[in-house]
């Protein structure tokens, strides 16, 4: 076994060197942890932040409060007077048909003025135009499908214009009075004051009427729907005529044989006038535009909820 | 076998250290003597080092905690956007079921609702209308009991469950005649109806009640103007006509 001492060399003097680096590299962290542990406790509790960053964007405060409410309604008006002055631009009305619906605009001006004196009372600011979110969700595409357009997008066909507009645009003016009043219906329950839920229902009212109206202009035989009917056993009279039989099979020649005999009649949305026993929040459904494979475009109108509402913050049209 | 010897020969420190294996085999004096001045300058710069970041240590926690960006915040082109209009928050939330004057009010909107259905039942006995139109008055005066049901619901045990007399005896007159005429004071009863409501509801405190008056009130509604209709009006005007004097649970009072 070899005794022999190794060389010496350099490194052994640098032994205690890198010992008194770590030692004091210890001894540095181990202060800067208590020292960081004893300093105050700190308020701010935004993170450091290193360089140049844009702040960040304080996202509005979004509280529902009985102004808000009352802007809302304010605006369904205001797109309701611009849906109905759509119905009478394409809808080809009879004068006795243009006077309702001038009569109904009328209407829906004096609510907003209700409204907007409302919102005032409420601390809120009065809204001066018709919902935005509501135009483009609801409004647009009934228009597109009164009216037609090309295709887009995926859509493998134009949306063809309405067969009938009068009867579309009527149906559009329905609906939208029936969406009046069920709005105003559905804000009974979030309003704070006993006397803001009558001022609402005040409109409500006078909405459900005017949609009661109009369903007997529309068809005067609609008085009372056939489902409260049979709740009321009561025998309900026929609306709409049976379909045809399309098909006939004879037997008797052994193999089938079939003959088309005649295309069945569609089945239009009927608009009633006493729709049910209470007053429903659920979606006002409005059918419009050419029927195509034995449907029609068919969208769920719902009341104004927290993605149409018209906040505080929102200060322009 | 030579025992091991720390490196430096130095016993002075590093006890308890485990020493690298070159360091054992040191030999002479003079080389450990040349080790001791670089160890000595570095013992130095670390302790400079260490006072250093030591008096470093306030900075760095005044930096950990940093205030926020003084910076006012980008409005991000939304120029509908103002902090001037921060909206007042509702602090305390209605109450869901009926209060104790609630439930007064309630009582009484239930012995006019039954009223009502005795009042169409008069009305339906005389036989005055046609098929359709009986079918669709007999859906209405179903609608009331069931609005009368319904306001039983929410009071409870101590719902009266008999109509206004006092209104029945004064109005059965009316729901005797022809079709037209009664049609015409089936519909004032609904207008009258609907203003009762209308002031109820503007005295309710609780939700329940007031949603379901509400719901009551906007049918009612639709009542009068088919009614309305019934009766000959010749213009939307008639159709649309809401007049009607609200009862008061004074006049009409619950037994």
């Amino acid at each position: 076994m070899n005794h022999e001492p190794l060389p010496e060399i350099s490194i052994a003097s640098h032994s205690m060197s890198r010992r008194n680096l770590l030692r004091a590299g210890g001894l540095t962290v181990t202060l800067a942890a208590l020292a960081s542990a004893c300093t105050d406790d700190v308020i701010e509790k935004s993170p450091a932040r290193v360089g140049d960053s844009p702040a960040p964007v304080k996202l509005p405060d979004a509280a529902v409060s009985d102004g808000v409410l009352f802007r809302t309604a304010t605006s369904l008006h205001f797109s309701a007077i611009d849906s109905h002055n759509y119905t009478k631009k394409v809808g080809a009305l009879s004068a006795d048909q243009t006077a309702i619906v001038d009569n109904y605009i009328a209407a829906n001006m004096s609510a907003i003025d209700d409204l907007q004196t409302l919102s005032e009372k409420a601390g809120s600011q009065a809204w001066t135009c018709a919902n935005p979110r509501f135009d483009r969700v609801i409004l647009a595409p009934i228009q597109e499908h009164i009216d037609g357009r090309p295709k887009t997008g995926s859509e493998e066909v134009d949306v063809a214009p309405s067969d009938n507009v009068t009867r579309d645009a009527l149906a559009l003016a329905h609906a939208m009075e029936t969406m009046i009043a069920e709005m105003h219906q559905s804000l009974v329950p979030q309003l704070s004051l006993p006397a803001y839920r009558a001022a609402v229902m005040t409109q409500s009212h006078a909405a459900a009427r005017r949609a009661a109206a109009l369903a007997l202009a529309i068809n005067p035989a609609n008085v009372v729907n056939p489902t409260s009917l049979k709740n009321a056993t009561v025998s309900s009279p026929t609306t709409t005529a049976a379909a045809a039989t399309t098909t006939a099979q004879n037997i008797a020649a052994g193999a089938a044989v079939t003959t088309t005999t005649a295309a069945p009649a569609f089945d239009f949305q009927q608009y009633y006038a006493i729709s049910s026993q209470f007053g429903g929040l659920s979606a006002v459904q409005l059918a419009v535009g050419k029927p195509s494979g034995g449907s029609q475009f068919t969208i769920n109108i719902e009341t104004p909820s927290l993605n149409s509402f018209i906040y505080d913050y929102q200060t322009e049209c | 076998m030579p025992p091991a010897v720390k490196a430096g020969g130095d016993t002075s420190k590093g006890t308890g250290f485990v020493e690298i294996k070159q360091a054992a085999h040191s030999t002479t004096a003079a080389q450990s003597e040349a080790g001791t001045a670089p160890f000595a300058r570095r013992r130095l710069v670390a302790a400079g080092l260490s006072g250093a970041a030591l008096s470093l240590l306030p900075w760095l926690s005044d930096r950990a905690g940093a205030q926020p960006s003084t910076v006012p915040p980008s409005t991000g082109g939304d120029t509908t956007t103002t902090a001037s209009t921060e909206p007042a928050t509702t602090t305390t939330a209605p109450p869901k079921r009926p209060t104790t004057a609630d439930i007064a009010l309630l009582a009484f909107a239930q012995t006019i609702e039954l009223a009502a259905r005795d009042l169409y039942d008069v009305a339906l006995a005389a036989k005055v209308f046609d098929d359709a139109t009986a079918g669709d008055i007999t859906a209405i005066r179903e609608a009331h009991e069931a609005y009368a049901q319904s306001l039983s619901g929410l009071i409870g045990r101590n719902a009266p469950g008999v109509r206004s007399d006092k209104l029945f005896n004064a109005s059965k007159g009316d729901f005797a005649g022809t079709a037209a005429t009664v049609a015409g004071n089936a519909a004032d009863l609904e207008n009258i109806a609907v203003a009762t409501h209308l002031d109820i509801l503007d005295q309710l405190v609780g939700i329940d009640a007031a949603a379901l008056i509400a719901s009551i009130l906007v049918v009612e509604a639709r009542h009068a103007t088919v009614l309305h209709t019934f009766a000959g009006a010749s213009s939307l005007a008639q159709q649309l006509a809401s007049q009607g004097t609200a009862l008061s649970p004074s006049d009409y009072p619950v037994k």
